[in-house]
């Protein structure tokens, strides 16, 4: 509930927590000859670009997305660690052990951030100020780690705060204070405003959040469309978004289900692409069926060497959530695409969700095949995935180090 | 870098109420006394949990897991 100041109004409370260089502090921890030294968290042997810079590295001018060579250039006594999302799913789980003994309203931004909305925990644990500060020290204590924290009457201003100081920052941006930090802030700070935004916001004369909040509605709603009211609000501080906790945000349908892959090389080969599909479309296919979904859009993504990305897309007659369907369909789609690049990733979803659409297969083939993708299932989740699978497969693209789209605190998502 | 390895091995560990701690490990013929357990975390095979193990024994770090169904120890990496 929120809590009442002496005026009466109600005001929210919200805490931000960014976790400094989350995956870099958590391989430090774990490996004490990385502590105190400039290293790198990198996605892959293979695909050597910088995931998370230890705040050392940082100093030397290393960045989040150079190559291996880039940060190496810059630093050369840089160590570099592959990341291990194991680790960081596990530290996550903690950290918000600890969160939620403050509050139950913690939303999980990313794997390494979260708001948390502490109205009411005044007499608890003190002002807000009191509470992240406690809530730092615990982490420290527990975890090892660092965050910035950004204290505010929402999550804008929650979120706005938290950049502003880091490493290990605590800012607070009462409500008093909103007009006058807002005032020459220019607009690309704000959560939300990307480049492009900020680029067409540029055009109309816009540069700070100032002039976003004095500029006529009509004008920005002419522009933008209902998104102008959004912009228009966020110029002047203002968001009502609530802090949506954990049971909350996974009682939310999924609108697809999808799953993608970075090789480890460029691969040409259309045999190789479509196993590399097959093995996709089995991932999408097991979350579908472990979420009772069914799905009539198949979409299959593919990012050439030189990053261009595009995505075609079939509508099916009927809705699927067979691993071979979704191969199928999307082995007819890459058939008719040129593939004049070699592919660096490869991606597959499902969309056109309908939940519990169950009917009972009419003929004696369907009706196998579905109990056969049953007993698959049940032996996968007993054994662990693709512990039996199409033989296909036995030769499929290892390469499990990544953060699946499924992940959540405490184990992947049902579906 | 860590290599990977994935051999089974013996380890000589403390269980404590819920808490489980690798003391030292037999590898390569050698008894290695574990100094530090730099960092644990959990994953899952099916349905059996994996308790990992970052351990340092002073000089190396190595990574050892717990199968908490077949009760059996494993290094995964070494560096």
């Amino acid at each position: 509930m929120p809590s009442e100041d002496c005026a009466g109004k109600n005001r929210r409370t919200i805490l931000h927590l960014d976790m400094n260089a989350f995956f870099a502090s958590v391989e430090q921890r774990s490996d004490p000859a990385l502590r105190s030294r400039p290293m790198a968290v990198i996605g892959s042997k293979h695909r050597g670009v910088v995931l998370s810079p230890s705040y050392e590295a940082r100093a030397c001018g290393v960045k989040t997305g150079m190559t291996y060579g880039e940060a190496r250039t810059k630093c050369p006594s840089l160590v570099f660690a592959i990341a291990d999302p194991d680790k960081y799913s596990h530290a996550c789980e903690e950290l918000l052990k600890i969160w939620q003994e403050f509050t139950p309203l913690v939303e999980l931004f990313s794997i390494d951030e979260a708001f948390l909305d502490v109205s009411g925990c005044g007499r608890l644990f003190g002002d807000p100020v009191q509470t992240a500060v406690r809530i730092k020290e615990r982490i420290w204590q527990e975890q090892g780690l660092t965050c910035s924290v950004g204290v505010g009457p929402n999550k804008l201003l929650a979120k706005l705060g938290s950049d502003m100081q880091k490493p290990d920052g605590l800012v607070l941006i009462s409500p008093d204070d909103v007009a006058d930090v807002l005032e020459d802030l220019p607009v690309k700070e704000l959560c939300g405003i990307g480049p492009s935004l900020t680029q067409s916001l540029a055009t109309m004369g816009i540069r700070t959040c100032g002039e976003l909040g004095r500029t006529p509605l009509a004008v920005l709603v002419a522009r933008f469309g209902v998104l102008g009211g959004r912009l228009r609000d966020m110029g002047l501080g203002k968001d009502d978004e609530p802090v949506i906790p954990l049971d909350e945000q996974q009682e939310t349908d999924s609108k697809s289900i999808g799953h993608s892959m970075t090789l480890n090389e460029d691969c040409s080969e259309v045999a190789m692409i479509e196993r590399h599909i097959l093995q996709l479309s089995e991932k999408v296919a097991r979350r579908l069926r472990r979420g009772s979904y069914h799905g009539n859009t198949v979409t299959l993504t593919l990012r050439y060497s030189d990053f261009r990305t595009f995505s075609r897309q079939r509508k099916l007659r009927h809705a699927v959530n067979h691993g071979l369907d979704i191969h199928a369909a999307l082995c007819d789609v890459l058939g008719e695409v040129r593939i004049d690049q070699p592919v660096r990733l490869v991606g597959v979803s499902v969309s056109g969700l309908a939940k519990n659409m169950v009917q009972m297969p009419l003929f004696n083939r369907e009706r196998k095949r579905s109990f056969a993708a049953e007993a698959m299932d049940d032996i996968n989740d007993r054994f662990g995935e693709f512990t039996v699978t199409w033989g296909t497969l036995l030769e499929r693209y290892r390469h499990d180090r990544v953060i699946s789209p499924a992940w959540q605190p405490g184990g992947d998502r049902q579906y | 870098m860590p290599i990977e390895i994935d051999e089974p091995i013996s380890v000589g560990a403390e269980f404590s109420r819920n808490a489980v701690r690798p003391v030292w490990f037999s590898w390569n013929k050698r008894r290695i006394v574990i100094r530090e357990v730099t960092f644990t975390w959990k994953t899952r095979e099916g349905s059996a949990g994996i308790l990992h193990f970052s351990v340092s024994d002073g000089q190396g770090l190595y990574e050892l897991c717990y199968n908490k169904e077949t009760t059996g120890w494993r290094i995964a990496h070494a560096e």
